[in-house]
């Protein structure tokens, strides 16, 4: 059977600067339309409920948060209200600070802590909080963005990809790309694509973009490597998937989720695709899963890129289960997957900051903090909508 | 499959949202492969990187008949109609021009440029 060969781009379209707006929103001034929010005491003392109320109305239900295992101090948990627009820290279930206000922007689409700030994406800009003072910046794009996400490029920066409606597009929907870094507190366009793509991994040099083209289904071909001062397509890579890719943090792997039948005729099983980037050869290493037919859902690399986390499901990766197998790990090095809890919601999105694994549940208000030194878990109740982008 | 089958059964749902993930309110899956998928009865659901597996490359792009697809495989699929002037009528779900939905349509020949005519194995040649 004849293969066809998707078409390459060798070129994409570069539209440094296209994106943000060149007047009225001036990069390194605080956002007058939504000033900082100044920064109440921390509550340090058996805060009352009604306390609580006063300065953050988010609070009127107390999150539920289980005991802590002993000898574990429980991180702080910073999340923004989605109901109330705030940028809130939660510790011991009790509301202890209010950073910012988020009536301004637009939908909010994805946050992150990034070193001292909280970088969020929004429908109308990109939002910069700083969380020892609360100062808030926001700069504009000149395009609503449809969806997006935000994504680590190391320690001190955040690339954001953002999809916007792009008629010259093949499918309609391009993609901005940019980078904040705390470094020198700056938020910078990088490339305006018309196509659909993910960004998966930007090189410690900040040269070099790993980006994902999609098409009108979650399945992809190739794996592209784009220089980022002029766009061209430095590299193209086949590459086999279905949903989930990602890229180790140090660059050096990446994993896709797929489907094999394990023999000609046999049920197709959920298994992970394992690329050595640095290896000139395309072949992957096959990770068969545990517990088949099951299948590998959400995926995140601790940030040492020694082992990736997931939850794994039964049944077919388009499936919609009822039951969770658990939280699991991939060893990087050996390649051994194994369980690292036995409960865990259908649905949740993972993050990981090598101490603990977060599973923030799909449609539900709660997240449940895994330790990963000790495999023991804390369920925590949110009293409303809300993202948690990290803890501290 | 079953899952698209439960919506779709009471018709409160609209067909045809192609973001598997995270679908509207108002619609339940499909993609641009799950439309496929289900308008050729699958058990489940297929990509438009596994419908090669069930399905075979016709010889000519002037072989096709209703039913049939092109395909291009990390990328889109659309269920062949009729010919047109210089191109093909058929369905899709796409976010082209903004439909977010299932949608009949003329392409030209060379939108289709890496596309696959194909046709599912399980029907007679």
């Amino acid at each position: 059977m004849m293969r066809h060969v998707n078409v390459l781009f060798q070129r994409l379209f570069i539209g440094v600067g296209l994106i943000f707006l060149t007047s009225g929103c001036t990069v390194g001034q605080a956002d007058t339309a939504t000033p900082a929010v100044s920064t109440p005491p921390a509550v340090t003392a058996s805060p009352t409920v009604e306390q609580a109320d006063a300065a953050t109305p988010a609070a009127s239900t107390p999150p539920a948060v289980a005991t802590p295992p002993a000898g574990v101090s429980f991180p702080a948990l910073l999340v923004i209200d989605t109901d109330q627009r705030t940028l809130m820290e939660y510790r011991n279930g009790q509301a202890q600070q209010r950073f910012a206000d988020l009536t301004e922007g637009g939908t909010i689409l994805d946050g992150m802590v990034v070193a001292d700030a909280v970088v969020i994406l929004q429908e109308e800009g990109l939002r910069r909080i700083r969380l020892t003072d609360g100062d808030s910046r926001f700069q504009s794009f000149n395009q609503t963005v449809r969806s997006g996400a935000l994504i680590r490029a190391g320690d001190d920066a955040v690339i954001y990809e953002a999809k916007v409606d792009d008629p010259q597009a093949e499918f309609g929907v391009g993609t901005a790309i940019g980078l904040y870094r705390t470094t020198d507190d700056s938020m910078k366009a990088l490339l305006t694509l018309a196509r659909n793509v993910g960004v998966l991994h930007m090189t410690a040099d900040q040269q070099r973009l790993f980006l994902l083209p999609f098409g009108q289904d979650p399945s992809f071909g190739t794996l592209l490597v784009v220089n980022v001062g002029d766009g061209q397509v430095l590299e193209e890579r086949a590459i086999e998937g279905e949903l989930f890719a990602t890229i180790s943090p140090d660059g050096r792997r990446l994993v896709t989720t797929s489907r094999r039948a394990a023999s000609a005729g046999a049920q197709e099983e959920g298994v992970l695709l394992d690329y050595d980037l640095t290896a000139p050869s395309a072949t992957p290493q096959i990770i068969s899963l545990p517990k088949a037919p099951g299948h590998a859902w959400r995926l995140t690399w601790s940030p040492d890129s020694r082992a990736l986390y997931f939850l794994l499901r039964p049944g077919d990766i388009y499936d919609e289960p009822a039951t969770s197998f658990g939280v699991y790990r991939l060893d990087a090095a050996s390649g051994v997957v194994e369980q690292v809890t036995e409960t865990a919601p259908v649905d949740a999105f993972l993050r990981t900051d090598g101490q603990w694994l977060m599973l923030q549940h799909s449609g539900e208000r709660r997240v449940t903090m895994i330790n990963l030194a000790t495999r023991s878990s804390t369920v925590v109740d949110l009293p409303t909508q809300a993202i948690v982008v990290g803890w501290r | 499959m079953s899952g698209y089958n439960g919506y779709m059964h009471p018709g409160t749902y609209q067909s045809g949202d192609i973001d598997t993930a995270g679908v509207e309110s108002c619609s339940r899956g499909v993609d641009c492969s799950g439309f496929v998928s289900r308008v050729w009865q699958l058990s489940s659901k297929y990509s438009t990187s596994t419908l090669p597996n069930i399905s075979w490359e016709l010889p000519a792009s002037s072989d096709l008949r209703r039913g049939d697809i092109l395909n291009k495989a990390g990328s889109h699929v659309i269920l062949f109609s009729d010919f047109g002037s210089n191109g093909i009528y058929g369905y899709e779900s796409t976010t082209y021009n903004a439909y977010d939905r299932v949608v009949y349509m003329y392409s030209a020949w060379s939108r289709l440029s890496g596309y696959s005519p194909r046709r599912y194995n399980s029907v007679c040649p």
